[in-house]
């Protein structure tokens, strides 16, 4: 490629600022098209084109080898800030964004979130003074005259975070200064029309005395450009006066033809006619616009999708879904046990621990218990029910979670004290006696006890999935209200009922749902389905959950998401150099040989002690007399903390290890036989520098959610005190908040790696 | 259809949020600039002046006055010692000293050569250019001095301040509702 098209090819799409772009986009178009059905005069197709073109501006501003070559040429830096200044911002306000926008946002979201700060008196007469035409204009042109002084405009070209704040001051105060030009409808107009011209007028001369300032200087003014190498054989300085030519020319027309455009309204024999957006004439009167009407149903269900439905439904997909992670486990089995014994060259040292969590996680944030719907373990268990009696019933004293609080705490004591991670022998010991359990488990006793009861794997998700985007449930209670067969709890001639015994009518949430569909196929009226909720909302409400009851009379559940919560945080910390070093030094000191016993204790305190004390705690304090129920309720508040820190955990370890089964996959088929290519040893990840601010990002949506269900939960309890009751849990949430990013801070152990 | 539509879009603009942060050069500001074996070569680097811990830095190669895009580039830094070794955050990568090749197309500059280096520690140190093409070798050599790095507080604050500022909206939220819901 010639070093001309390299230089056109030189595009970059920035991840945050493109969301906002698009996320800007399917809002103005989604409330553009519902506004459009109910007053087609008022928002025609021009309108949204120009919104858009608006945002394209901005786009190709931040993007494209304006911003590339933008610290070499200062040519191509003006053109950039035209765009951001006088080409955007004209181009947003023509597309009248404001009732679009308002009704693109979700209603809720409008009325309970904006709508007081919208209707806030202080404010908008805050908003109202601080955009007045005077405000808005002054702001506009100090923005443009203080930028370019020099040592303004080369601290914003050293550094990208104050060129970022440079772009930010550009848009926003050409947002201002275009607003009363523009005049979207449907906003009042602040000054006469006629102010608009002497408004635009004095804005050009500014404009023009700083162009001509550019363009007659004898010496390079900013010193980046001065030092830059000269890429397109142009001189600095007719770079610079090229810059002021263009700020000149190209800026003069942005300020002159709108103003030329209104003196022309103005003189119009049309005038009696008020002229809207920039003169454009105003649309006939039109009906007030209504509010939207809304479909009521069950919501969005998931197996209405024509592609994804159909798979879900059908059990030969779950099926072999199940097959292939039990060929994956087959091959982490083999491996482990016959393979080398360095867990980064062995498929038991990098696909359980690095791959496996980190997919599983994304599949609860984005879908929901994804891991159980297609578990490898479900062929044992059926093997169980066949080979052996299968009729005793699961132990009462063993139902609630306090086992499964007991099992999570030896599991992640165990991972740690026998460093499975690290010994992919121990990993195939492990699977296999997960396969041996199953097959005991459910052998021996009815329904799904070892799912229900038994598998951490599954109490991890049963948990983390209370925040998860969808639900199996009914699509309309009212058929169920009519059903007598129950085939979706009992089972019936299309298939098993729930194995968990969880009756679709009364279920809520997705504790203890295993996500295997089984009522899907069993309910003869087609009434379950995988539906979208808010996440957390059986959180907040606690309505009775079939088998599980309500969340208020299970502290064992909550006990078992502040236990997950907690030991998201303790074994990310396990990792960490400081908590090494002071392991280290403690095993030393008490003249240990290993680390079992201190970690045992770690565990016992980290995992049992801290969570039961802490909640119990906040609940006295909090609750008072109603301590039980107040602990019942709020732990479940938990999941989305705890769920954040083991997102921003497992990724880590994916992001520093995510190529790791490549060289895993040449090795194994080296020793097959089947290649003689030495595995490219050096493959395991691509360097990600900003990996802890995607973490911090993680546990900044986990730490707001759980407070958000923790408000709302001390809102439902206590409705005249709210703050009593919250504070203590809300105290709770922010140490472990703290530790989190204390955590993230540190320098971490590499695990499922060679380096 | 619409609801499908939004929440769709809604899940692109996460997964597109989620995109790893990688981090790339984008010039900088310049840190050397030296002519060897006909080439003239113009280091950037960012942040400007070097700090300790990770950094961008990128090399354009020019040939009488014309870029050139056929070279090989690499570029190490060796620190002379006596200064604050660096403690990376958690998800940092290698801190050894090594020559790491620069490439077209890691920046939004498609005409620089760039590559992500490590300054494992703050103080003196020397940052080494060398150029491969059509057989001949250049190489550029600049002392430079790296500052401390700056605190994981001061590096992440813009992610730390959501929390707060979220906060600070909801509180004012939830008192404006009230205030309203007594009048």
């Amino acid at each position: 490629m010639n070093w001309e098209l390299a230089a056109l090819a030189s595009w970059q799409v920035e991840p945050l600022p493109a969301l906002g772009l698009v996320g800007a986009a399917a809002i103005y178009l989604r409330g553009w098209g519902s506004l459009r059905r109910q007053v087609p005069a008022r928002f025609p197709v021009w309108r949204s084109l120009s919104f858009l073109g608006g945002l394209l501006a901005v786009a190709v501003s931040l993007f494209s080898p304006l911003d590339a070559f933008a610290p070499v040429l200062l040519m191509s830096h003006m053109v950039q800030h035209l765009l951001l200044t006088m080409v955007a911002p004209p181009l947003i306000w023509l597309g009248a964004p404001q009732l679009p926008m308002l009704t693109g946002l979700p209603r809720k979201f409008v009325s309970g979130g904006l709508g007081p700060f919208l209707s806030c008196r202080p404010l908008v007469n805050f908003v109202h003074r601080a955009t007045n035409p005077a405000v808005a204009w002054f702001l506009f042109v100090a923005s443009n005259v203080i930028w370019h002084v020099p040592e303004f405009y080369d601290l914003a070209l050293r550094s990208r975070a104050w060129h970022e704040f440079e772009h930010a001051c550009f848009l926003a105060t050409a947002l201002l200064f275009w607003w009363h030009v523009v005049q979207p409808w449907p906003s009042r107009p602040a000054w006469p029309r006629w102010a608009m011209i002497p408004y635009l007028l004095l804005a050009d001369l500014q404009n023009t005395a700083l162009a001509a300032f550019l363009s007659f200087q004898d010496r390079v003014i900013y010193s980046t450009y001065a030092d830059a190498p000269r890429v397109f054989g142009i001189s600095a300085l007719d770079d610079q006066a090229g810059a002021g030519a263009i700020m000149w020319v190209p800026g003069s027309v942005a300020f002159l033809l709108p103003a030329g455009f209104i003196a022309m309204s103005l003189l119009s024999p049309r005038r009696g006619v008020r002229p809207s957006a920039a003169g454009v004439p105003a649309a006939p009167p039109a009906a007030r616009p209504q509010p939207v009407a809304r479909k009521v149903s069950g919501g969005f269900d998931l197996l209405d999708l024509p592609l994804v439905g159909r798979l879900a439904r059908g059990g030969w997909f779950r099926k072999w879904l199940q097959v292939l992670l039990l060929a994956v486990a087959a091959v982490v089995v083999v491996d482990g046990f016959f393979g080398p014994p360095v867990s980064a060259m062995n498929a038991a040292g990098v696909l359980p621990w690095t791959h496996w969590r980190a997919f599983a996680v994304v599949g609860l944030l984005v879908f929901g218990n994804v891991f159980c719907m297609v578990c490898p373990f479900t062929f044992v268990r059926d093997l169980g029910r066949k080979l052996l009696p299968a009729r005793a019933v699961w132990p009462r004293w063993l139902r609630a979670k306090w086992f499964a609080v007991g099992i999570f705490v030896a599991y992640l004591w165990a991972y740690e004290a026998f460093d499975l991670w690290d010994r992919p022998m121990a990993t195939a010991w492990l699977v296999c006696a997960y396969f041996l359990a199953a097959f005991l488990v459910d052998g021996f006793f009815r329904r799904a006890s070892f799912c229900q009861y038994v598998c951490p794997i599954g109490q991890f998700h049963f948990v983390q999935s209370l925040v998860s985007p969808f639900e199996v449930r009914v699509r309309e209670s009212s058929v169920c209200a009519g059903c007598r067969t129950h085939d979706c709890l009992r089972g019936g001639p299309r298939g098993r009922g729930c194995e968990l015994h969880l009756f679709q009518p009364a279920k809520s949430g997705n504790m203890d749902c295993t996500f295997c569909l089984d009522c899907v196929a069993a309910c003869p009226h087609d009434n379950v389905g995988l539906l979208a909720v808010p996440p957390g909302r059986d959180v907040i409400n606690d309505p009775v959950k079939s088998t599980v009851g309500t969340f208020a009379r299970r502290p064992d559940i909550s006990l078992l998401v502040l236990v997950l919560a907690f030991g998201a945080f303790a074994n990310a910390a396990g990792m960490v150099a400081p908590v090494l070093g002071w392991m280290d030094r403690l095993v030393a000191g008490l003249g240990l040989r290993g680390d079992a016993l201190p970690l045992a204790a770690f565990a016992l305190l980290v995992l049992v002690a801290l969570p039961a004390a802490g909640g119990l705690a906040a609940a006295k304090i909090g609750g008072g007399a109603d301590w039980k129920t107040h602990f019942g309720r709020f732990g479940p508040a938990f999941a989305p903390l705890g769920f954040g820190m083991w997102l921003a955990h497992f990724f880590f370890h994916f992001f520093t290890a995510a190529l790791t089964p490549v060289p895993v996959a040449g090795r194994i088929l080296a020793d097959l036989g089947w290649t003689s290519a030495e595995p490219a040893w050096g493959l395991s990840s691509i360097p990600i520098y900003g990996l802890p601010a995607v973490e911090i990002v993680f546990l900044n949506a986990g730490f707001l959610a759980c407070l958000y269900l923790l408000w709302r939960v001390a809102g439902r309890l206590a409705p005249a005190r709210p703050w009593r009751a919250f504070l203590p849990w809300g105290v709770l949430a922010l140490a472990l908040y703290a530790a989190g990013i204390w955590i993230i801070f540190q320098p971490m152990e590499m695990r499922g790696t060679l380096h | 259809m619409a609801r499908l539509a939004i929440r769709c879009a809604f899940a692109a603009m996460v997964a597109f949020a989620a995109l790893p942060l990688e981090a790339r050069a984008d010039g900088g500001a310049v840190i050397a600039r030296e002519t060897s074996e006909g080439f003239d070569l113009t280091v950037f680097a960012a942040p400007a002046p070097l700090r300790a811990g990770p950094a961008d830095v990128s090399v354009l190669v020019q040939e009488g006055g014309k870029p050139v895009l056929d070279a090989r580039v690499s570029v190490r830094w060796t620190a002379a010692g006596g200064g604050q070794e660096w403690q990376p955050p958690c998800c940092s990568m290698k801190t050894d000293e090594r020559a790491v090749e620069a490439v077209l197309g890691h920046s939004q500059n498609k005409i620089l050569y760039s590559a992500m280096l490590v300054v494992p520690s703050s103080g003196a140190g020397k940052l080494d250019v060398r150029v491969e093409r059509g057989g001949r070798e250049a190489t550029l050599t600049a002392g430079l001095d790296a500052r401390p790095a700056p605190s994981p507080a001061a590096a992440y604050w813009p992610w730390l301040a959501v929390t707060p500022a979220a906060i600070a909206a909801f509180a004012l939220n939830q008192t404006l509702k009230r205030r309203k819901s007594r009048t």
